[in-house]
C-alpha cells in the first residue's frame, strides 16, 4: 500500500505531488541528512540512531556519504525509502 | 426472479448483490487501512505468543459461494418427485454414477469416484442453517458466524483457533485472496494470501531485495510496542518461510494434476503447506459462481457441468497429491444455501435452502450419503425448498471433536446440541 502510493503506481487515478517535493528544495548534503529530512517530513521526528542506521543500510549508504541529485536515493530508490519509513512503527504510533 | 443475463458466468441480479458489493467494499477498505502499517498485508494485527504443537487434522473449508445446487450434484434420483420438479435441468438417471440408496453422482464429478470407493469421500445431504434466508449476504455471514441467536460476532474458524494454544503464523490460512473470509473474523491471527509464491514483500523483487527489506524492517521494529512488533515479526517469519518454499518449488506428487484455475491453485498450495509442516491447522478457500438462476446447462455441457468438473478435479488432485497426508486432513465444502427444488423458466434454479456437503479425508466415514432425507413431495418441502434436516454446525463440531481434539465447543457453536451425525471417525 505505502509503496504503491509512494511510487504513484496505485491508485492510478489519484493525483498527488511528485515525491521529490517531500524533500527540501536544496537537497540535503549527505545520505544521513536525507534520512533525517524524510523522517521529519513523513513521521514528524528524527529516527533513533539504530533505526537511522537501518534505513541507511537499506540504501546501501553511510550517513556521511554525500548526496547528489542523481543518486538512487533521490531517484528510483526514493519510493522504496519512503515506503520503508511509512512501514515502520514510527508511522504506526505517530 | 428475472435473470439479467443469459449465458456464461454472470451476476445473479439478486436484490442484495449491490448491497454485498458496497458493504464488502466498506469492510475491505477498513481492513486494508488497518493493515497498511505492516510490511505486507494479509496478517491480522493481533498477538500470538509461543507456539505449542497442534496434533489434530488440518481442516480445509471450501466455500462454494453463490448457492451450490446440491440437488444436481448429489442427485436424489430415487426420489419420485425429483424429475417432476426438474424436467429439463434435472440429471437423467442413466447418466448418474451410483452412490447409495436413492442418490447418484453427477457424471462431471467422476474424478472423485476413487475416493468414494476407498471410503475417504462422503456426502451429507439436506444440510441447512437454523435461520434460513435467501439473501446471499446474510446467509454467508450467518454461515461463517455459525452462532445463530447469539450476540457472537466472530467467525467459527477464529473461535476454533482460539480454543488452542497459539500456533505458528500459518495456523490459519486463507488461500486465493488477499483478505480473510468472515469465518476468520476475530482475535486469532491468520494469514491471507493469493498464493504461496506471490506472498512476498512489495518491492522485494529478488532474494537480495527480500533480505534488504527484511533486515531493515526487523531493525526498525526493534524496541517497538509488542502490538506492533509481534505481528511484524510474525509476518517477516512467514515471508521467510514462503520464500524458502518458493525457492524450493513444488511438484504435486502421486501423479496429481490440478485443473487450471483459482481453486486448483489454492488447493495445491494447501497441500504444499500441509507437507511442508509449517503448522497449518485450518485453511479456507473460496470457489464461487454457483448462483445459477439461468442457463445452468445440461448434464453434458454448460455452467453447472463445467463448475462441478473443476471442483471435483481440484479436490481429487488435492487428495491424490496429499497421499498419506490425507489421513490427517479433513476437507469440507459449505455453501450459504442450496437451490430451490423446482426449476425456473430460464433453465436455472432460484435460491433455496437445504444443501449438500462434500467431505474428503482419511477420517471421513466415506462411501455414504449421510443425513436424513426429507423428501421432495409437496408436503415435505420448506417453502418450496429442500428442507434442512441437519444443522451444518453439527458436521463441523464433529470434525473438531473427533479429528481435532476439541472439546467444550459451546463458544465455537453456541447453543448447539450434543448429537452428531457420524460423518467422521475419532482420530487415532
Amino acid at each position: 500500500m505505502h509503496l504503491s502510493l509512494a511510487g504513484h503506481w496505485w491508485p492510478s487515478q489519484l493525483t498527488q505531488p511528485k515525491l521529490r517535493q517531500l524533500l527540501p528544495k536544496k537537497l540535503p548534503a549527505t545520505h544521513g541528512a536525507l534520512v533525517d529530512a524524510l523522517s521529519q517530513r513523513l513521521v514528524f521526528r528524527k529516527l533513533s540512531t539504530p533505526h537511522r542506521r537501518a534505513v541507511l543500510t537499506f540504501m546501501g549508504r553511510s550517513a556521511g556519504d554525500p548526496l547528489s541529485p542523481d543518486d538512487a536515493a533521490v531517484d528510483w530508490r526514493l519510493p522504496y525509502i519512503v515506503a520503508l519509513i511509512l512501514d515502520s512503527p514510527y508511522n504506526a504510533v505517530r | 426472479m428475472t435473470p439479467t443475463t443469459t449465458s456464461g458466468s454472470k451476476p445473479c441480479g439478486c436484490p442484495d448483490e449491490e448491497g454485498v458489493t458496497r458493504r464488502a467494499f466498506l469492510k475491505r477498505s477498513a481492513l486494508v487501512g488497518a493493515a497498511s502499517g505492516l510490511a505486507a498485508t494479509g496478517l491480522g494485527t493481533r498477538l500470538a505468543f509461543a507456539a505449542a504443537p497442534y496434533a489434530g487434522d488440518v481442516v480445509v473449508v471450501v466455500s462454494l459461494r453463490g448457492g451450490f445446487d446440491g440437488l444436481n450434484a448429489v442427485v436424489p434420483i430415487g426420489d419420485p418427485d425429483y424429475t417432476r420438479w426438474r424436467p429439463t435441468v434435472g440429471i437423467p438417471q442413466g447418466a448418474l454414477l451410483p452412490l447409495e440408496g436413492i442418490f447418484g453422482l453427477h457424471p462431471a464429478m467422476q474424478s472423485l469416484q476413487p475416493f468414494w470407493d476407498d471410503g475417504s469421500l462422503g456426502f451429507v445431504h439436506a444440510v441447512g442453517q437454523t435461520n434460513p434466508t435467501r439473501s446471499h449476504f446474510e446467509a454467508m455471514e450467518e454461515m461463517e458466524r455459525a452462532a445463530p441467536g447469539s450476540s457472537t460476532r466472530t467467525g467459527w474458524l477464529d473461535r476454533t483457533l482460539g480454543l488452542r494454544d497459539p500456533g505458528t503464523a500459518f495456523q490459519g490460512v486463507q488461500l486465493g485472496g488477499g483478505l480473510p473470509a468472515s469465518l476468520f473474523t476475530g482475535p486469532s491471527p491468520e494469514l491471507a494470501m493469493w498464493s504461496v509464491d506471490s506472498f512476498e514483500l512489495d518491492g522485494a523483487w529478488d532474494t537480495t531485495e527480500r533480505q534488504r527489506w527484511s533486515q531493515a524492517l526487523t531493525s526498525l521494529h526493534a524496541g517497538a510496542p509488542a502490538t506492533i512488533a509481534k505481528p511484524a515479526a510474525t509476518t517477516l517469519g512467514a515471508l521467510a518461510t514462503t520464500g524458502q518454499l518458493k525457492d524450493a518449488g513444488y511438484t504435486p506428487e502421486n501423479g496429481a494434476t490440478y485443473p487450471s484455475g483459482s481453486l486448483g491453485d489454492a488447493l495445491r498450495d494447501i497441500a504444499r503447506l500441509v507437507k511442508a509442516d509449517v503448522g497449518l491447522q485450518v485453511a479456507a478457500v473460496d470457489y464461487g459462481d454457483w448462483d445459477m438462476h439461468a442457463d445452468m446447462g445440461s448434464v453434458d455441457e454448460g455452467w453447472m457441468r463445467d463448475h462441478l468438473r473443476e471442483l471435483s478435479r481440484a479436490i481429487a488432485a488435492f487428495g491424490t497429491d496429499l497421499g498419506p497426508h490425507l489421513a490427517s486432513v479433513t476437507l469440507v465444502t459449505l455453501t450459504e444455501f442450496g437451490r430451490r427444488v423446482e426449476e425456473n423458466g430460464s433453465g436455472g434454479v432460484e435460491h433455496g435452502h437445504g444443501q449438500a456437503v462434500l467431505m474428503l479425508g482419511g477420517g471421513v466415514n466415506g462411501g455414504q450419503v449421510h443425513g436424513r432425507w426429507p423428501g421432495l413431495a409437496d408436503g415435505d418441502l420448506f417453502e418450496g425448498d429442500l428442507a434442512g434436516t441437519t444443522d451444518y454446525r453439527k458436521l463441523l463440531a464433529e470434525i473438531l471433536e473427533k479429528r481435532c481434539g476439541a472439546s467444550g465447543l459451546s463458544t465455537v457453536f453456541p447453543g448447539l446440541g450434543a448429537d452428531r451425525v457420524g460423518v467422521v471417525r475419532t482420530r487415532g
